[in-house]
């Protein structure tokens, strides 16, 4: 081949290569619609969300906001917040948070992500840990515990384009609409699925090997270069003292431990509503039963009062209309 | 050599750690993943259609069935979720929520033992599960076990404050169907005073009302008074077409007092006695006063929605001071609350019967009778109806009868606090015999009819009453023939 063929070949794929590589970071035309959504309201006083925490926050910088399920109201991340089943977590310009799971496992968001923990289900008694994680736009990075000699242990992250499974790792997602690229580091095993293959066994990617998934296209797999993907995880680390204060503060501590004294809230429609219950029930005593009992020992009084009248009357008939008796007998002589 | 070792060692490791994951994404686990994904976003459609995909590749996945069970319950197609939970169940019994998730469609199919048995050993094997904690109380509270679905309650109430109102709401329920007016009252104005729900506070609400109105007629005790003075147009039964007496008509004082104690005063149980005194006095025709003592034993077994009675009643009556009548009378009854606004009362009732003026009439009374009571107008008025049959069994074969008795009214609640009470009767009395002293078989038609109109007077408790009824006796034997009127002014005290 001559050298301006093998030129030609190295621009057709050079192409694809900086359109992907401008997409991974260009966020803002390609994101999901808003990272908050439409109407929120940002409240400084934290409220817990429904259920038990299922992690709890381990360090913040910036502006980040937890917003708990089905609802449109948002609370600006502070430390040792507990999280919930189905909350979502929008790091915002130069925000940058990491939370921990029940497991262990730790999640850093870097700016401009949007993050929701779909399921988190961390049962050490039954030997189960099965988490959901969606990460509809930015940048994650997962370390995830190992845990062994687990029934079930499920690490899932979505991406708009891809699915993909863990079992204990550290690797970064960057989701977009129409790509996602997943990184892994040491000591790492992932699965990737793209969303629109999902009957094709996953793409297996190792330390320092990256996934690509387009929207519509096969997951493909790439060597990570070194240099780039360590650039890329310095992007998470946040300034050490404020990581190693927090860890030094939460020694002893369980997730949501402050939020604990206010219980736990549940959804309201799991909630029985009165109105299927029954109305309260009237005793056998009640008005009628009471008032007929009087009417009636007065109505047993006027059948004796009557009975009384009747009984006196035959007296008088039948007593005083008795025939005198037969005069005698003529005396014999 | 090393080289080729080392190779080795790095593909078994690569193999290793690929195999747990290579092994969990087979069979549909894409689609599974994608499911859970959808039925956590609310999106059951999707979630159904990727679940079934996923089981179409692997049935006997566990997990795969616990979420189809799961997006079948949320859509409330509860057979298809039991058929899927009943799988998942026998592939593997500890998945995490798979018991809850079957409590719950038990629940929502109301088989409240089969969820609250589930409920229960979550509860146990987790006490901070406070959803299982509140859904076995209300499951044991649908049962009617108030008792036990009280712990429960008031344990989910304590730790979630999202659950508290609610939760007492149910706790009150229970403690009144316990017995315990006073806790149930406490949780009621817990939740009348701090529930965020508007429908929570109403209820409450009614229950407070309800609860304050049963508390008046379920005290342990309860008196009666009522004192009248009247007129009676034939007090001494004057035949229609016949003067036999001059002095037929009397003006007369009244005075029925009654009151009864229950010593057990429970909800589902009452046991009693009660006594109470009947005293009229005429102005001329002082052989007609007379004096009753009327004593009352009483049980009530509620087992709803039936109240099951047993009443022992004694009396004594005078008649102008001298003794009467005797009578002993047993009265079981079954009352039968059909709905809110509707119930029976059907009783039966054995009288030993001792006249001690004409021991011809003494002898034994047995009588059916079923009474009908139905609330009209939101409990501001009931009808009424009943029919019985008497058999009269006495010691003259000419006081041996069968008597039908038939009655109607209705009662009103009026405005101005009055109270209006329309009563009739009609009975038919036929005698088995040939009189021994008219030589015909009596049969009489009585009509009685009644109006009452009363109001309350200064006190909740105090009353004052005019009533009019008016007697009609048809006979084929002439001299039993009568009519009367009476009219009477009261002043009923009831406490």
């Amino acid at each position: 081949m001559s050298v301006p063929t093998k030129r030609f070949f190295f621009a057709l794929w050079a192409i694809p290569l900086l359109v992907l590589a401008a997409s991974v970071y260009g966020f803002d035309d390609t994101s999901s619609g808003p990272l908050v959504p439409e109407g929120l309201t940002v409240e400084d006083a934290f409220k817990p969300g429904i259920g038990s925490p299922v992690g709890k926050v381990a360090a913040v910088r910036g502006e980040v906001l937890i917003v708990h399920e089905g609802v449109l109201l948002g609370y600006r991340a502070q430390k040792d917040l507990p999280l919930f089943k189905g909350d979502t977590i929008i790091a915002l310009e130069k925000g940058q948070i990491r939370f921990e799971l029940n497991d262990g496992s730790a999640l850093t968001l870097i700016q401009e992500t949007k993050l929701t923990i779909s399921e988190s289900i961390y049962d050490p008694k039954n030997k189960d840990r099965s988490s959901y994680i969606d990460v509809s736009v930015g940048k994650v990075r997962s370390v995830v515990t190992k845990l062994s000699g687990y029934k079930r242990s499920v690490f899932k992250v979505r991406t708009p384009t891809a699915v993909c499974g863990v079992r204990g790792s550290d690797f970064i997602t960057v989701a977009m609409v129409n790509i996602s690229e997943i990184t892994a580091y040491e000591d790492t095993a992932l699965g990737v699925l793209g969303r629109d293959f999902l009957q094709e066994p996953p793409l297996l990617i190792t330390e320092f090997e990256k996934a690509i998934v387009e929207k519509g296209k096969r997951p493909r797999k790439e060597k990570a270069d070194r240099d780039k993907a360590e650039q890329l995880r310095k992007e998470f680390l946040f300034p050490d003292e404020l990581v190693e204060r927090g860890r030094e503060e939460e020694a002893g501590e369980k997730p949501g431990e402050k939020f604990e004294e206010e219980g736990i809230l549940v959804p309201e429609y799991e909630l029985v509503k009165p109105d299927r219950l029954g109305k309260p029930e009237r005793g056998a005593a009640g008005d009628i039963p009471d008032r007929e009992g009087v009417a009636g020992e007065e109505e047993e009084v006027a059948e004796v009062v009557e009975s009384a009248a009747e009984l006196m009357l035959d007296d008088v008939i039948k007593q005083d209309t008795v025939l005198p008796p037969f005069p005698g007998t003529p005396l014999s002589p | 050599m090393q080289r080729a070792l080392s190779f080795i060692l790095v593909v078994l490791l690569v193999f290793l750690v690929f195999l747990p994951a290579r092994a969990e994404e087979e069979g549909g686990r894409g689609y599974f993943d994608l499911g859970v994904f959808a039925y956590e976003d609310g999106d059951y459609q999707n979630a159904e259609s990727y679940l079934k995909k996923a089981l179409e590749l692997s049935p006997d996945n566990p997990y795969y069935n616990h979420y189809m069970g799961k997006t079948y319950l949320k859509t409330e197609e509860y057979k298809a979720a039991e058929q899927y939970f009943s799988r998942a169940w026998k592939l593997d019994s500890e998945i995490s929520g798979l018991k809850y998730d079957r409590a719950m469609l038990n629940y929502k199919t109301s088989k409240y033992s089969m969820a609250s048995d589930l409920f229960t050993e979550i509860v146990n094997e987790d006490p901070s599960n406070v959803l299982a904690q509140y859904h076995a109380g209300v499951s044991l509270l649908k049962q009617r076990k108030y008792d036990k679905a009280l712990d429960p309650l008031l344990a989910a109430a304590e730790m979630s404050p999202t659950i508290k109102a609610n939760g007492f709401y149910y706790a009150g329920a229970c403690y009144w169907e316990m017995g315990k007016a006073d806790k149930a009252v406490e949780k009621f104005e817990y939740v009348r005073d701090h529930a965020d729900s508007e429908m929570l506070r109403e209820n409450a609400l009614t229950w407070l009302r309800t609860i304050e109105e049963e508390k008046k007629a379920r005290k342990p005790y309860s008196l009666y008074l009522n004192v009248g003075y009247g007129y009676d147009s034939n007090v001494t039964l004057d035949p229609l077409d016949e003067d036999v007496f001059s002095d037929e008509d009397d003006y007369f004082t009244r005075i029925h007092f009654s009151g009864k104690y229950n010593v057990i005063n429970r909800k589902d149980l009452v046991l009693g006695a009660g006594y109470s005194h009947y005293q009229s006095w005429y102005n001329d025709l002082e052989e007609y006063d007379l004096t009753g003592s009327l004593f009352n034993v009483y049980a009530k077994y509620r087992l709803r929605p039936f109240t099951l009675g047993l009443s022992y009643l004694p009396s004594y009556y005078w008649l102008d001071q001298d003794s009467y009548l005797r009578r002993h009378k047993i009265k079981p009854e079954v009352v039968w609350e059909w709905k809110d606004s509707l119930s029976t009362i059907l009783s039966y009732s054995y009288s030993d019967n001792e006249y001690f003026q004409d021991e011809g009439w003494s002898g034994d009374r047995h009588e059916g009778y079923l009474n009908v009571y139905y609330s009209i107008l939101d409990k501001m008025g009931y009808l009424f109806g009943g029919i019985g049959y008497e058999d009269n069994d006495a010691s003259s074969p000419d006081q041996d009868y069968g008597w039908l008795k038939t009655r109607a009214g209705v009662f009103f609640h009026l405005p101005w606090e009055l109270e209006l009470d329309i009563r009739g009767r009609y009975q038919n009395k036929k005698y088995d015999n040939v009189d021994s002293f008219y030589g015909v078989e009596r049969e009489d038609d009585k009509y009685f009819g009644a109006v009452s109109l009363a109001r309350k007077l200064f006190y909740q408790w105090l009353a004052m009453a005019a009533e009019f009824n008016y007697t009609k006796n048809n006979s084929n034997i002439s001299a039993y023939e009568y009519d009367k009127y009476v009219g009477a002014l009261y002043l009923r005290a009831r406490y």
